[in-house]
């Protein structure tokens, strides 16, 4: 990128952009919070974030249509992308095998922390009894799940359509529009420290390339949301439903031996 | 934040604090669900009244909590205390009016707010709501929920539907026989003695204070239903419980806790009975708290040694 592509829109993004995650970093609940304060901080992170990612897009809207698929186009000429490009199209006779596989690891990128962290195993559960997180309880939850949800749509949208398609319009490579928008993506993680950042590189980096290939945005924003909902609103839950099986249990012996 | 010590606790919640970190020793953590059933077993204090009002039984959160204990990381060292409990702590300060110690009450309110923790898990299982409990909470008398920080000697307790004596006279641990036992409950607490409602005016509060050395003084608080014209007694000194009036003791060891339960005819609890002018059947709970081997111990070998309670009838309580 040259230093005359350096737009005032361009620097509107980047302000934005920290300026969201001051302000988040200000307003989301403190580990300590108590109970009064935490939904207000919850609700009005959310709200900056999603407030920012609309402005966002509102910026870039003049990029929909032509000129994000001129940037599909020139992603067609990287390698990888090319190569599965060719072998999605019908006639290749190795449609549905790489389509299989595309599903598969776009399900694995949002459930591999399952499968490889155990998080409902006995020794997981026993680490993160009586943790700090930053909400408690279903109201809390259910505010995290739906705003998470959102926000990955908006999320998706941002970085995987409107930022890279901004940089390649002000004369960015295809390469770089890829990655940089995918490195933001997972900054923005970082409050969620070494397992969020790298469940973020994962994330980031299929959903990108799964952009690139399908040129379907609703395909990875469901992916997104399904993400969010499963860490925030599902495995909770579960976590709570063995926690309160092996309480059950245990005072349920207990009855049974003072029988 | 008030800009006071944000632990400045009243004796009583000092005390389950204390005996939370002792629940917690064995995994050397202490967490929630250790507050809770510190709360729970303090069965004379405003939360643990509540608790148990609302069905959560201490034997079954210590079982709760053992069961989650095992779950956990056995740390080395130091009892570790976990983040939630610091969340707690904090909640708890909040609950607490200005320059006020946090009590017993202020905890479980704080241990309310946090509906992942261990502590939540527990009640959820108990069947115990949450709302119940504030509801409890806020329907605890206020002069009880006072006494929170007067620790020993000196307490004011009210219960619509019994009197709890915390340190009674001397004479009742005569419940106990033969006599060289009753060091047994030197140490413990007492209460009981359900009273019926009556038209008249009636014994509201039950004050005991220390006379002097070995002495106890009695003072019953009266009114009228209506809750006026409230007045001071002093109740006449306790005269010996016979023996043959305690239908049963049950001796139950759990944990580091030993209770001894004893139904009496509070028809022989004489002051009671003769200012209300009625027999009365009662239930009196009397336990004592020892984290030392040797009292177990003792208790064990009076036990072996052939001590057991007569058994009569039950008296009728309708009158």
């Amino acid at each position: 990128m040259r230093p005359s592509d350096l737009t005032p829109e361009y620097f509107l993004v980047c302000s934005l952009l920290i300026s969201t995650s001051i302000g988040v970093m200000l307003v989301r609940p403190r580990p300590l919070g108590l109970r009064g304060e935490r939904m207000p901080r919850l609700i009005g992170s959310y709200l900056l974030r999603i407030a920012v990612l609309v402005a966002l897009a509102l910026l870039a809207r003049d990029l929909g249509g032509a000129p994000v698929a001129q940037f599909l186009d020139a992603a067609g000429a990287l390698g990888a992308v090319s190569w599965v490009r060719t072998r999605l199209d019908p006639g290749s006779g190795s449609a549905a095998p790489v389509l299989v596989g595309l599903v598969a690891v776009s399900l694995l990128s949002v459930s591999w922390q399952y499968l490889v962290l155990r998080p409902f195993s006995d020794r997981q559960i026993g680490r993160r009894l009586d943790q700090v997180f930053a909400t408690t309880g279903r109201a809390e939850h259910t505010v995290m799940t739906i705003g998470s949800a959102v926000l990955g749509c908006l999320e998706e949208v941002v970085f995987r359509a409107l930022l890279p398609t901004l940089l390649y319009t002000r004369g960015a490579g295809v390469a770089l529009a890829v990655v940089a928008p995918t490195v933001v993506f997972v900054a923005l993680h970082v409050e969620q420290k070494a397992v969020g950042l790298v469940n973020a590189t994962v994330v980031g980096v299929v959903l990108m390339a799964v952009y690139l290939v399908t040129g379907q945005l609703l395909w990875v924003i469901a992916l997104h949301a399904t993400a969010n909902v499963l860490a925030l609103g599902v495995e909770p839950e579960i976590r709570r439903m063995r926690e309160r099986r092996i309480v059950r249990r245990a005072i349920e012996a207990r009855g049974s031996a003072a029988v | 934040m008030s800009g006071r010590d944000p632990l400045n606790l009243s004796r009583r919640a000092t005390y389950v604090l204390a005996a939370a970190k002792a629940i917690g020793q064995p995994r050397q953590r202490v967490g929630s669900g250790e507050l809770l059933a510190a709360l729970a077993d303090d069965v004379w204090g405003p939360a643990g009244i509540t608790l148990a009002r609302c069905g959560a039984d201490v034997d079954a959160v210590v079982a709760g909590v053992e069961a989650l204990q095992e779950l956990g990381p056995r740390t080395s060292g130091t009892v570790a205390y976990s983040p939630v409990l610091g969340r707690v702590l904090r909640s708890a300060t909040g609950y607490a009016p200005l320059r006020a110690p946090i009590t017993t009450e202020h905890l479980l309110l704080g241990l309310l707010d946090e509906p992942d923790s261990v502590a939540a898990t527990i009640l959820e299982v108990l069947g115990v709501r949450v709302r119940t409990i504030r509801t409890g909470l806020a329907d605890v008398d206020p002069v009880l929920a006072a006494s929170d920080g007067d620790g020993p000697g000196a307490r004011v307790l009210r219960w619509p539907e019994s009197i709890e004596l915390s340190h009674p006279p001397s004479s009742v641990w005569a419940l106990i026989e033969p006599p060289e036992h009753a060091h047994l409950l030197a140490e413990g607490i007492l209460s009981g003695a359900r009273r019926q409602p009556e038209a008249g005016r009636e014994i509201h509060e039950l004050v005991v204070r220390p006379g002097g050395p070995g002495d106890r003084v009695l003072l019953a608080v009266e009114r009228a239903p209506s809750g006026l014209g409230a007045r001071v007694r002093q109740i006449e000194p306790v005269p010996a419980v016979p023996f043959e009036n305690v239908h049963e003791v049950t001796p139950t060891i759990a944990g580091s806790l030993l209770r001894l339960t004893c139904v009496v005819d509070v028809d022989d609890l004489r002051p009671q009975a003769r200012y209300l002018g009625r027999r009365v059947l009662g239930r009196i709970e009397a336990g004592t708290r020892t984290g030392s081997r040797d009292f177990l111990d003792r208790v064990a070998a009076c036990l072996d040694g052939g001590w057991a309670p007569q058994v009569s009838g039950v008296g009728d309580a309708s009158q």
